[in-house]
């Protein structure tokens, strides 16, 4: 009954547990004195995606079968509908845009079969090929903010969660508290720290309190990792709270029951905590990985289009809106979204490996 | 020091015969206890100061940012380093509401949240009922159908997009802003569906025996319980949008019709150029302020909702 009040505290729902109509089942089916019942439900529920849900205990009449079948399918049609035209369509013109070549004397599109890609991939094409190659080498440059960003985070919350530390809720607000502004918000400021005048008079924070000139946000390799720095200080705050979310969701009897084994503070973290955080780290591995590779603001304001500090979301802009050439812009999308998919399912065939699953 | 005198209090009271056997033992036990206990304040220390240095890392330039959109212009090319404002004006957010207009881009972007969020949120409610707890053929494929939205990155479709809201003429409306996100957002979706998963099937069989319509089902027994699940990606929408930035700029050119993060980015640009850092900061703590008191509020809130969203999904 506890787990269930946990879960949802509802008048109605209580109504229904104390009439003693729902079976006594812990929301996530894992523990539970009944545990045919739980397993069961669990069982129904998860059967929910992945097979025909189990029959009602009436068998229903095929009539309200099909009733049932078609309010089903009148609730999905909007997402369905949604989901065809915004999202399937687009793609498919994608990828009709990324093999044709638009012709403004007659405004149709003429098929190129892959000259579009070749363009991109070519390096001694000055127009398209050296420009893709420099995105695309600082694109993946970015990426070292990922493990920095995860690391920072773990840590943080680790010791934010430590319950021997006092003050835990003020340490957790501070550290969310830059993630709910803006991208831009937080490139304007950074810029300002930053900052690299050649006349020395509008000096950044940083050079003004060292006083070094380093051309943080003009020079190559400075401005690469000015944006690191800047992403790793920036995202660790999200970082941080999904940590502490799934940190606080570790059942303590497992520390007490390395505590009685001999645990010491770090095979406790590296045994349970980390062990348990695993899910949480694997889906921010992916989510971070996607959006660094298509981020875009870091080099549109932070470095004010830097030819340096450019992404691949920056060439498709720049090529595709700035200069309305759809067809490269289109074809260099479809290769970062390729990429993309292709780290993706990399991680997840290898997170079996590592991601302890319950 | 008081351990020292600790020592021979706890000798003297043992009697004379058993002391000389057990006073080493002690004395072992005293130290090993006071090892740990300077192990653990050594410990205590370097944690507080991790976590100190962590949230000065990362509140000083919002810190910076506020003090110096206090500060006039003089005194904030005269001294970088004294961040504290000496001549205290208000000169600088007189000049962002008065030249800048941000208060129209806080308009507009709520016109956009307004009109987008509580309608995506009623139909992923809905469908994901649908998905978690009716019998819908070809549930799997369906299902699959949906979620393979997540899994395309956003930049492959602005091109195409784009090109089409051209040629049909949205752009510069803000329906490129709210038509496709009126009815699917596949990942909310999925957030709906472990949610649900929590709410026992039997509820829904008595509905239906009692004669309850499937969509009166959704609409008076669900969505009452799925009240927290729906608030948590509230405020994640309000926030997403909120801070948006790339599409509002790659479909809004009119000044009158700018969201306030490209209005920020906007103007960011033009005073860069003049060199008034002092009022674009004065903006930038306006459009951080709603989102920052927001979370000041309900900041208990969004750790929950990272709970069920973060473990869950």
């Amino acid at each position: 009954m506890k787990e269930y009040e946990d879960k949802t505290t509802t008048p109605a729902f209580a109504e229904f547990t104390e009439a003693g109509r729902a079976p006594l089942v812990s929301a996530d089916g894992q523990i539970g004195a009944c545990a045919g019942a739980a397993s069961a439900v669990e069982a129904a529920s998860r059967a929910g995606t992945t097979k025909p849900s189990k029959p009602a205990k009436q068998l229903a009449p095929g009539r309200l079968y099909r009733r049932e079948n078609i309010a089903a399918f009148l609730m999905i049609l909007p997402s369905v509908l949604s989901f065809s035209v915004f999202i399937l369509a687009p793609m498919v013109f994608a990828i009709i845009l990324s093999v044709t070549q638009f012709e403004p004397l007659t405004a149709t599109f003429q098929f190129v079969g892959f000259d579009n890609f070749a363009k991109l991939f070519n390096p001694k094409d000055w127009q398209y090929g050296q420009e893709f190659y420099r995105c695309m080498i600082n694109t993946v440059f970015y990426l070292i903010e990922v493990p920095i960003v995860i690391a920072l985070g773990l840590m943080a919350a680790a010791l934010i969660s430590g319950s021997k530390i006092r003050y835990n809720k003020i340490f957790r607000i501070l550290l969310y508290l830059p993630t709910v502004c803006s991208v831009v918000a937080a490139s304007i400021i950074w810029q300002q720290i930053f900052l690299d005048d050649p006349a020395r008079i509008n000096r950044g924070f940083l050079n003004y309190l060292f006083g070094t000139n380093i051309k943080w946000l003009s020079d190559q390799g400075w401005v690469l990792a000015a944006i690191i720095i800047k992403n790793s200080i920036c995202g660790m705050g999200r970082s941080m709270i999904l940590f502490y979310a799934s940190i606080s969701t570790i059942p303590p009897e497992y520390y007490e029951a390395a505590e009685l084994d001999g645990a010491n503070g770090w095979q406790k973290f590296w045994h349970i905590t980390f062990a348990m955080v695993t899910p949480t780290l694997f889906y921010q591995l992916i989510m971070r990985v996607s959006g660094t590779l298509q981020s875009y603001a870091d080099s549109a304001i932070f470095a004010s289009g830097d030819p340096d500090a450019r992404t691949a979301v920056y060439f498709i802009w720049n090529f595709g809106i700035n200069q309305h050439n759809y067809n490269i812009a289109s074809a260099a999308a479809l290769i970062l979204g390729v990429i993309i998919m292709i780290v993706t399912v990399i991680q997840f065939r290898r997170s079996s490996k590592w991601v302890v699953q319950l | 020091m008081k351990r020292k005198t600790l020592v021979p209090e706890t000798v003297s009271e043992a009697p004379q015969d058993i002391a000389v056997p057990v006073k080493p033992q002690r004395d072992e036990f005293e130290i090993r206890k006071r090892n740990e206990k300077i192990k653990s304040i050594i410990f205590k220390i370097l944690v507080y100061g991790i976590l100190i240095f962590l949230s000065a890392l990362v509140m000083f330039p919002f810190v910076v940012m506020v003090l110096d959109s206090f500060r006039t212009f003089a005194h904030y090319s005269a001294s970088r380093l004294n961040i504290w404002p000496d001549p205290f004006t208000w000169e600088n957010y007189r000049r962002v509401i008065a030249e800048v207009n941000i208060l129209h881009g806080y308009l507009n972007t709520f016109i956009i949240i307004i009109c987008e969020l509580p309608c995506n949120l009623f139909f992923t409610s809905m469908a994901a009922f649908s998905f978690a707890k009716l019998r819908l053929k070809h549930k799997t494929f369906w299902l699959l159908f949906l979620l393979s939205g997540m899994m395309v990155p956003g930049a492959v479709l602005t091109m195409p997009r784009y090109f089409v809201y051209s040629k049909i003429n949205w752009i510069d409306t803000f329906l490129p802003l709210i038509v496709p996100h009126l009815f699917s957002n596949a990942g909310r979706m999925f957030f709906f569906i472990q949610f649900m998963h929590g709410v026992p099937s039997e509820i829904f069989e008595a509905a239906k025996v009692d004669g309850c319509s499937y969509f009166k089902m959704h609409l008076m027994i669900m969505l009452p319980l799925l009240l927290p699940a729906v608030a948590a990606q509230a405020i994640f929408g309000f926030m997403g949008t909120w801070n948006d930035y790339f599409a509002p700029s790659i479909y809004l050119h009119k000044e009158e019709m700018y969201t306030l993060q490209v209005l920020l980015a906007n103007f960011f640009t033009a005073y860069k150029a003049e060199g008034s850092f002092t009022v674009v900061f004065a903006g930038a703590t306006l459009s951080c302020l709603p989102m920052i008191v927001l979370y000041l509020i309900l900041q208990n809130y969004f750790i929950k909702s990272m709970a069920i969203g973060a473990v869950k999904g």
